[in-house]
């Protein structure tokens, strides 16, 4: 068997050969990671005002700032997680990585310092979570109840149950209306 | 970055049509026989034409041979201590110089750490492609533009080693990590366009790129493997990938 070398053909190809490893060794260093270094994730809690309509179904989705200060305790570790809160229209808890229950007690004062409480027993389970070796395992957790009491509190309602670092809303409360 | 890629995509598609040309030119001419008689311009050119499409016809049949080979990028991302890498062989059927249904093995591996923290990812797993090239140059020259299709399929377990245990910051209470075993599998496609020219008498070289989408894929419920072996990194729901070749006729 003899070779041949086609010379007439070897240089321009092999000239694309040498730019495709140039291209490949330049699409695999690319490494895009995107995620929080922070492992804690928060769950969303949105302030509505409950009102009914004629039927007296709960009318859904009016937002409102609540003017009352708010201060919300985690009930175990004692530890307050959002302190005198003003106006606000939502807060953002942290969830406990390894319980399946977790309680929050919501303090409510007015302007005349009358006080009420409520408390919030979320249900949940939780699941370990990894985007990149470049990143912190995170603990996720999906909601499966929640129970309360009914001081301020008309209705929660789970809008989204999965707690992620997505920054969705998870729950909505919904305060009883004067009218 | 686009442009520039696509700058040097259309160099090299004009490379291989004029080394196309210049492989017909020389050779044909010298093949014309000397004629007693008066010969005009046209004679000759028929002349030319019927010798070449002869000797075409001649040399191409429906099994037009096989080749064997193998992917050079991958043993270099080796030999360069990449974190992730294959090793990958080719076998392919030639049909009529222009279809050319082939298969690739592999093996798939990467052994990354992050970039900040210390947590790794390994994985080590075979994969395999079927699928078929079609060939666009009409001339048997052993230049080839083609593009074809893959299916491929890689089952494999996964590892994450975290460094540093999960600590609740308020309830407390701490837990010691281990990802490891995770079971997985990924089915996907390929579009892929390449040139290949042949060097010597049985051995080409060529390059191809191809986009990779996943059709399905299982992961773990914890999260999914930083890396696929034969697919690729993850980092999206499609990726991009290459090969270059260096292939012998049997």
């Amino acid at each position: 068997m003899s070779f041949k070398l086609t010379s007439h053909s070897l240089s321009p190809s092999l000239a694309g050969v040498l730019w495709l490893c140039v291209c490949c060794l330049l699409f695999a260093s690319c490494d895009n990671v995107s995620c929080p270094l922070n492992n804690t994730v928060e769950s969303v809690y949105g302030f509505y005002a409950a009102n009914y309509d004629d039927a007296g179904d709960l009318i859904t989705g009016r937002a409102v700032s609540v003017g009352d200060t708010i201060t919300v305790t985690a009930l175990g570790p004692d530890t307050v997680l959002a302190n005198k809160l003003v106006n606000k229209n939502s807060v953002s808890l942290p969830v406990s990585f390894f319980n399946d229950e977790d309680v929050f007690v919501f303090r409510f004062a007015d302007q005349e310092q009358r006080i009420a409480h409520d408390t919030i027993r979320v249900t949940k389970t939780n699941l370990r979570h990894w985007d990149d070796p470049s990143c912190p395992v995170h603990m996720w957790h999906t909601i499966t109840s929640v129970r309360y009491t009914h001081n301020l509190i008309d209705t929660l309602i789970i809008t989204n149950p999965t707690v992620n670092y997505d920054g969705l809303e998870n729950i909505q409360i919904y305060f009883r209306t004067a009218s | 970055m686009a442009s520039r890629t696509f700058r040097y995509i259309s160099a090299l598609l004009l490379s291989l049509a004029i080394s196309i040309a210049d492989a017909q030119t020389p050779a044909d001419t010298t093949a014309v026989e000397p004629s007693d008689s008066i010969v005009t311009v046209g004679d000759l050119v028929n002349s030319i034409a019927d010798k070449v499409k002869g000797k075409h016809e001649k040399k191409i049949h429906f099994i037009n041979g096989a080749a064997v080979g193998a992917d050079i990028v991958g043993w270099g991302m080796k030999a360069l201590g990449s974190d992730w890498r294959h090793m990958e062989v080719l076998g392919r059927i030639n049909i009529l110089d222009r279809y050319f249904p082939i298969a690739e093995l592999g093996i798939g591996e990467a052994n990354h750490e992050g970039r900040d923290l210390e947590n790794r990812f390994k994985v080590r797993a075979p994969y395999f492609r079927v699928g078929a090239d079609y060939n666009f140059n009409k001339k048997h020259n052993g230049n080839r533009m083609t593009g074809g299709l893959r299916y491929g399929f890689s089952k494999y377990n996964y590892d994450l080693f975290v460094a540093e245990p999960l600590t609740d910051p308020i309830w407390g209470g701490s837990e010691e990590l281990d990802l490891t075993g995770r079971d997985g599998r990924c089915h996907w496609l390929e579009v892929v366009f390449g040139l290949e020219t042949r060097v010597w008498t049985i051995v080409h070289l060529g390059w191809d790129i191809r986009i990779k989408a996943k059709l399905s894929q299982k992961k773990a419920p914890e999260g999914q493997p930083w890396y696929i072996p034969g697919y690729g990194k993850t980092d999206g729901s499609t990726c991009w990938g290459g090969s270059f070749k260096l292939l012998f006729d049997i």
